[in-house]
């Protein structure tokens, strides 16, 4: 980017152009900054171009309709036209005794969920660095990274087959030692542990890429190193592969964290039944129930703000938080 | 990781559990598919 050294150089902040040095050509400052590198990756920046487009349309444009939330919503006079109630919908949303289950059981699902099923995919990726084997580490990652393909519409069939109390291989098993059948998937004393433990089963794998793809970045020396000093494999895995996935992990508990109050609508919808609302209904099911089943727009959309203001101050206070710590986070 | 090739007797134990636990792990993935596919090839009372 050119300027005119005798009319813009005095009033030129360097702050604008982070990237780089500004130069001075012939009277002329040349700005090597961000949009000179913009310029540079220009393929790259078109590449990014259909993420933007994605995001801008299914994501920010939308942002328009959260003010149904403050509104007395009417199809016929639209979203801006129908009147303002401020925050009405809110004050009839908390005074709602079904409201404040709903949030206590998506919080606990997700607690449960961020303590058993984060640490798993970093434990299953530490345990498969240190198979020797190359095929058989192989075939394992391939497997584990199987149920993710599968939408839950079909695990939850899957599932109400294997859990059956009549045909289900977990009740043959309890039948076999003479002990009485369960109904999981209709139990309320069951049915969370069941969705934590599901939730695990398809995503471990997964959710393993990302740590042994920073493994797989460690340099070799460390390692070497270690030998030399004498450490012993779990010394080496303490003082070398933990430390570095550090990074890592920080990033994905920042994303966990902000995550607890977005619980995983699929899962929830295809699994639960009227015999365990009581502690299975969640925030997004609930809105599906409440909006789309009983047209209540307004509430609906009252419930999806107040989530996600909580979801974005979780992930601020995450973020400092883990910076404050190790000095790694997202912003 | 590097292979270290003088294994003490901790490590072949550990290779070892950590070989079984993986195809225990491997068993508890697939088994459901495994499941659905045979009641699926069978006369399924459910």
């Amino acid at each position: 980017m050119i300027f005119n050294i005798s009319t813009k150089k005095d009033s030129l902040d360097q702050k604008l152009f982070k990237g780089g040095p500004l130069k001075v050509e012939n009277n002329i400052v040349i700005a090597k900054g961000r949009l000179h590198s913009y310029v540079k990756y220009k393929y790259l920046m078109l590449m990014l171009l259909p993420a933007l487009v994605y995001y801008i349309v299914f994501h920010y444009v939308p942002i328009y309709g959260l003010l149904i939330a403050f509104k007395d919503f009417k199809f016929i006079e639209g979203i801006w036209a129908s009147p303002w109630v401020g925050f009405e919908h809110f004050k009839d949303l908390f005074a709602l005794g079904s409201f404040w289950e709903v949030l206590r059981n998506t919080i606990i699902i997700s607690i449960y969920k961020l303590i058993w099923g984060f640490p798993a995919p970093i434990i299953l990726s530490l345990l498969l660095n240190e198979i020797y084997n190359v095929h058989f580490k192989k075939v394992i990652q391939t497997i584990s990274y199987l149920p993710h393909f599968l939408s839950w519409v079909i695990l939850g069939g899957i599932f109400l087959q294997v859990l059956s109390p009549s045909t289900g291989p977990i009740n043959m098993i309890l039948r076999y030692f003479k002990l009485e059948p369960v109904f999981f998937m209709a139990n309320p004393r069951w049915f969370r542990s069941i969705l934590v433990t599901t939730g695990i089963w398809k995503s471990v794998g997964w959710g393993s890429v990302i740590y042994i793809a920073s493994l797989a970045a460690i340099n070799p020396e460390l390692y070497e190193a270690c030998t030399i000093d004498g450490a012993n494999r779990f010394q080496k895995a303490l003082h070398v592969s933990i430390p570095s996935l550090i990074p890592v992990i920080s990033i994905m508990l920042i994303f966990a964290v902000g995550g607890v109050i977005n619980d995983d609508f699929d899962q929830v919808f295809n699994m639960y039944n009227e015999a365990v609302y009581k502690v299975a209904d969640v925030l997004s099911t609930y809105i599906y129930r409440v909006g789309l089943e009983s047209m209540q727009f307004e509430r609906a959309t009252a419930v999806g703000l107040f989530k996600n203001v909580i979801a974005f101050t979780l992930i601020s206070v995450a973020n400092s938080i883990t910076k404050k710590i190790n000095e790694y986070g997202i912003w | 990781m590097t292979k270290n090739k003088n294994k003490s007797i901790s490590g072949l134990v550990f290779d070892t559990c950590n070989m079984i636990f993986m195809v225990l792990f491997s068993f508890s993935i697939l088994y459901p598919f495994l499941y659905i596919l045979s009641v699926s090839f069978t006369d399924n009372p459910a």
